[in-house]
């Protein structure tokens, strides 16, 4: 990981919500959220595949995704993630989570920036 | 769709996109495989993030399994020589263990054993020291100090025992306790029940007897009704209360067989020894008292209160209990002072199994550094496409397990062997028996441990270096070389260990060689072949003393009627079988302050009996028929004693006390030559023996010189022995052969085989050891080799140079390995007591011995140098 590039590492333990959250839109396979990740972020995030695929893998064993087999746009096999309930629920809560987090850093940190 | 798939699938997607991105299609698939980075790696993460953790560590075992297997395939002789290092070095410390668990460890079985106490008067003589009290000073201990729970107090008394009236009796130890003894040893009868405290207070007046299970067993075939029935115990009937646990073997499980528990009261019918009352007589101590302490109570302060009760038993008592204190002691202490012998032998040989493991230790771990430097490329490679630290790291400790427990099961074989071997001591009596040797499991867990350390330590550091390797690159080209000269120096001084090592166990062995093979080569100092021997106890069927010496008369005509019949006489207990002391004062000789009486080992012994067993008199007389009760009391010596009281004079006609200064004079009337009396081996000792006509000690052990073999005689003398009166218990009828080969001979070639092989397993791996060092340098300084021929060195000096340099460590091993011997070796006497001064030039032959074979050891690989051809030499790596 050179420290020259510009673009953020993910936070350790955000990388499942922003995979949960990339869902919600619908089905997808591994390339496609990874790339769903990185363009909703103005390509700020960088999603490393090392840590994708462990992820989705976990997140499918914990119940929150479900994977299927199926043909993506240009006619390939692909395996397609997708949310179940207990992942949307789980969505639910983490980002309230992350909200309240965002605003306790934040407010921790403005007296520094000002 | 497997993962593989689904990563396979990610990568096309990103080539497609690089192309849409107006890459050309095969630089696109480079880029995208670039950025993926190893899809391997993240297969087996993403497998592993899908697994449940048992599952998965299972996984990962086979997985590290499978590949130590593959990695052992590969160097079968490494790990050959690991296992076997581990197995012999375990195995003998199992074996050794077993042994010491057998003889002097394992506590009795009772509940709380390590809790019991032992108490009593010190008594010693040259070889033991033991404590015990009298029945009068066991009362008063008993009601006087408070620091116990309780003290039961016993001792064993050798009985006649019959099951019916009319049937032979069979000579038996028979345990004399006090009332409170199954309580103190929190032992519940399997049947019936223990004693009440009645049973023990009126002497001779309750005959109760709790057997034991197995007199139960084999006496009374286990019959269910047994409680109630009738025993006689040397004429006397008594009534069998209760049956002893399975598991409780008797107070002396090691030694004797006891046959059944009767109270205390009943001791002096038993004994029927006329004017001898142990009840009373407080300078009588043959019992051993046993307590519990209360609860907070510490040895320190029970010790305390002993010495207070002891000094005012002093001043209550002086004739008998002056320079009498008492003394508190753990079991442990109790076992090992109470068979000095086994406990100096069981101290040797653990020393010695110690040593043997540490130098299989040492070879281990020599091993497994020599194959550091492979191992550090392979680490090196895996680490490069992406192994974990800790995957690397698991994987090592798997293998030094792997080793350490293909080692330890080999290791269990080889102390099994050890152990059948020790199985196969035998004694040869009805009435006493060998410990029965088993399995340790704590020695069994104690080796595996230190093998696994072993293996843990010297396979793990050398590879933990290299794990970090990759972390610090630029430490790596700068500082291998020095790291592998340390490794080399780190590998010269395990070898040198071991060589010191090798050393110490060998003189050992050879020195414990040169003790056994003088007393079974030269033999006890007595005759040891064409005796037939049988024992009768006169006094378990109910005789007088007298009709007790008239039996034995009898006994002696019927022996000398036999046509086999040389001369035949008689001792109280035979040489080398058990002891039994005299308490004496010798005339004339100032005894140290604080010593009020002497203890030398005794027999009672009836005329002729020098002549039987070829003990040459020295000076005086042989006792007479005419040595009777009514006349004076006469004593033959041997050599040591005399010489030690009377130095520089004859001892005839100078006098012994009996029992105090104040007792009967005993006049010494002949010097007998000194022979072995309790073990092979020992160190001399003092001995007295009585004419049994005026010292009978029950107990007589007829010996008949045979004309021909002297099996030929065995029966007869039974025979006729048994033919004077149906109703003395007999026993132990033997040909001395048979008993000195079991006591002395097997005894003597079991300990020999132990130390032997302890010496040929420490050399060997030595050997070994070595061996690997020399070719391990001779291999990685082949370059070097090759330059120094390409230059024109002689094939011969580099042998030279390779066996100089690989014998440094041999020397200094050998000069640290004589001092550490030699300190051995004095130290010596203090653990074991055994007779023969050491020998420097026991030296002579050991060292030169050790120097060829080391030698040999490294003058193999050396030569293997002088095979190096330059030019290959050179082009290699």
């Amino acid at each position: 990981m050179s420290t020259g590039d510009p673009r953020l590492e993910i936070l350790q333990g955000t990388l499942d919500m922003l995979i949960l959250r990339t869902l919600l839109f619908g089905p997808a396979h591994g390339h496609a959220i990874a790339k769903s990740i990185e363009r909703e972020s103005a390509e700020a995030l960088q999603v490393e595949h090392g840590s994708l695929y462990p992820a989705l893998h976990r997140l499918v064993k914990r119940g929150m995704l479900s994977a299927k087999d199926g043909a993506s746009e240009n006619n390939r096999k692909s395996r397609y993630y997708s949310l179940t309930a207990k992942g949307r629920k789980c969505l639910l809560a983490e980002s309230s989570k992350w909200d309240r987090f965002v605003e306790a850093i934040s407010r921790v940190m403005k007296p520094a920036a000002s | 769709m497997d993962i593989h798939d689904e990563l396979r699938d990610h990568i096309e997607h990103q080539t497609l996109e690089n192309i849409e991105a107006g890459m050309a299609p095969a630089e696109a698939r480079l880029a995208a495989l670039r950025q993926f980075g190893n899809p391997l790696l993240v297969a087996e993460q993403a497998q592993e993030a899908r697994t449940a953790w048992p599952l998965r560590s299972i996984e990962r075992l086979w997985q590290d399994l499978v590949h130590t297997a593959r990695l052992f395939a590969k160097a079968p002789s490494f790990v050959a020589i690991a296992v076997i290092s581990i197995a012999l070095g375990t195995g003998a410390n199992i074996a050794i263990f077993s042994a010491a668990d057998g003889l002097v460890l394992r506590p009795l079985a009772v509940s709380h054993p390590n809790e019991l106490v032992s108490i009593g008067n010190q008594g010693r003589n040259t070889v033991f020291h033991w404590i015990s009290a009298s029945y009068p000073d066991y009362k008063d201990v008993r009601a006087r100090a408070r620091s116990f729970e309780d003290i039961a107090a016993y001792t064993s008394q050798r009985v006649g025992v019959a099951i019916t009236r009319d049937t032979a009796p069979g000579v038996r130890f028979a345990t004399v306790v006090s009332a409170n003894f199954f309580q103190v040893m929190g032992l519940v009868p399997t049947m019936g029940r223990g004693f009440v405290a009645d049973e023990d207070s009126a002497p001779g007046r309750d005959p109760v007897a709790v057997i034991s299970y197995s007199t139960w067993r084999q006496e009374f075939g286990g019959a269910p009704d047994v409680v109630g029935r009738k025993l006689w115990v040397s004429g006397i009937e008594f009534t069998v209360i209760g049956v002893t646990p399975e598991t409780f073997t008797g107070t002396d499980p090691t030694r004797l067989r006891q046959a059944l528990y009767v109270p205390l009261a009943m001791w002096p019918r038993l004994m029927n020894a006329p004017g001898v009352n142990p009840l009373e007589d407080r300078s009588l101590r043959y019992l051993t008292l046993k307590g519990r302490l209360r609860p907070g109570i510490t040895m320190r302060v029970a010790q305390a209160e002993l010495d207070t009760v002891g000094s005012d038993l002093e001043h209550a008592y002086p004739a008998t209990n002056k320079n009498e204190p008492l003394h508190i002691e753990t079991e442990l202490q109790y076992n090992v002072e109470r068979h000095p012998l086994d406990s100096g032998a069981v101290a040797l040989l653990s020393l010695l199994s110690m040593a043997v493991l540490a130098v299989a230790c040492a070879n281990v771990a020599g091993l497994l550094a020599s194959r550091a430097p492979v191992r550090a490329r392979e680490i090196a490679l895996r680490l490069a496409i992406g192994a974990g630290r800790a995957r690397l790291v698991r994987q090592l400790i798997t293998e030094s397990i792997a080793i350490a427990l293909l080692g330890g099961a080999a290791g269990l074989g080889v102390g099994s062997i050890g152990i059948l071997l020790l199985q196969q001591l035998h004694f040869p009596s009805d009435i006493l028996t060998m410990p029965a040797f088993k399995m340790d499991q704590r020695a069994l867990l104690f080796s595996l441990i230190i093998a696994m350390l072993s293996a843990f330590v010297f396979g793990l550091s050398p590879a933990l270096q290299a794990t970090r390797v990759n972390l610090s690159r630029a430490l790596k080209n700068s500082d291998t070389s020095t790291d592998r000269r340390v490794r080399f120096t780190g590998r010269n001084a395990l070898v040198a260990v071991q060589v010191a090592l090798s050393l110490v166990v060998v003189t050992l062995s050879v020195y414990i060689f040169q003790v056994f093979e003088k007393d079974v080569v030269q033999g006890p100092g007595f005759r040891t072949t064409q005796i037939a021997k049988v024992t009768a106890d006169p006094s378990q069927a109910g005789l007088s003393t007298a009709q007790q010496i008239d039996y034995v008369d009898k006994a002696f005509g019927a022996a000398r009627r036999l046509p086999q019949a040389g001369h035949v006489s008689a001792i109280s207990t035979v040489p080398l079988f058990y002891v039994q002391f005299s308490t004496l004062v010798p005339e004339g000789y100032p005894l140290p302050p604080g010593v009020d009486v002497i203890t030398p080992n005794s027999g009672s012994i009836a005329e002729d009996y020098f002549a039987t067993m070829e003990i040459p008199l020295l000076t005086g007389r042989d006792f007479r028929v005419t040595d009777n009760a009514s006349a004076p009391l006469v004593a033959i010596v041997n050599e040591a004693l005399a010489s030690h009281y009377w130095p520089g004079q004859t001892a005839l006609g100078k006098r012994l006390r009996k029992g105090s200064k104040d007792g009967a004079p005993i006049e010494i009337v002949g010097v007998a030559k000194n022979s072995k009396y309790l073990y092979i081996g020992e160190p001399t000792q003092e001995f007295v023996y009585f004419p049994f006509r005026q010292e009978s000690r029950g107990e007589l052990t007829l010996l008949m010189q045979t004309r021909g073999p002297s099996i030929t005689g065995v029966a007869p003398l039974k025979e006729a022995v048994a033919s004077v009166d149906r109703s003395v218990p007999l026993q132990d009828a033997h040909t001395i052969e048979m008993f000195f080969d079991a006591m002395a001979r097997s005894l003597g070639r079991t300990t020999l085989i132990m130390v032997a092989a302890m010496g040929a397993i420490g050399l060997g791996l030595t050997m070994i050891g070595l061996y690997g060092l020399v070719s391990y340098a001779v291999s990685r300084r082949t370059r070097e080799i090759g330059i120094r021929m390409a230059v024109g060195a002689a094939k011969e000096q580099v042998a030279r140079m390779m066996l100089r340099q690989g014998m440094i460590p041999v020397w200094i091993g050998l000069a640290t390995g004589s001092i550490l011997s030699a300190v051995t070796l004095k130290m010596l006497p203090s653990i074991v007591p055994l007779g023969q001064r050491y020998d420097p030039r026991l030296y002579v032959l050991v060292l030169p011995c050790l120097v060829l074979i080391t030698g040999l050891a490294a003058l193999i690989p050396s030569n293997r140098a002088s095979q190096v051809d330059p030019a290959v030499a050179l082009r290699a790596d």
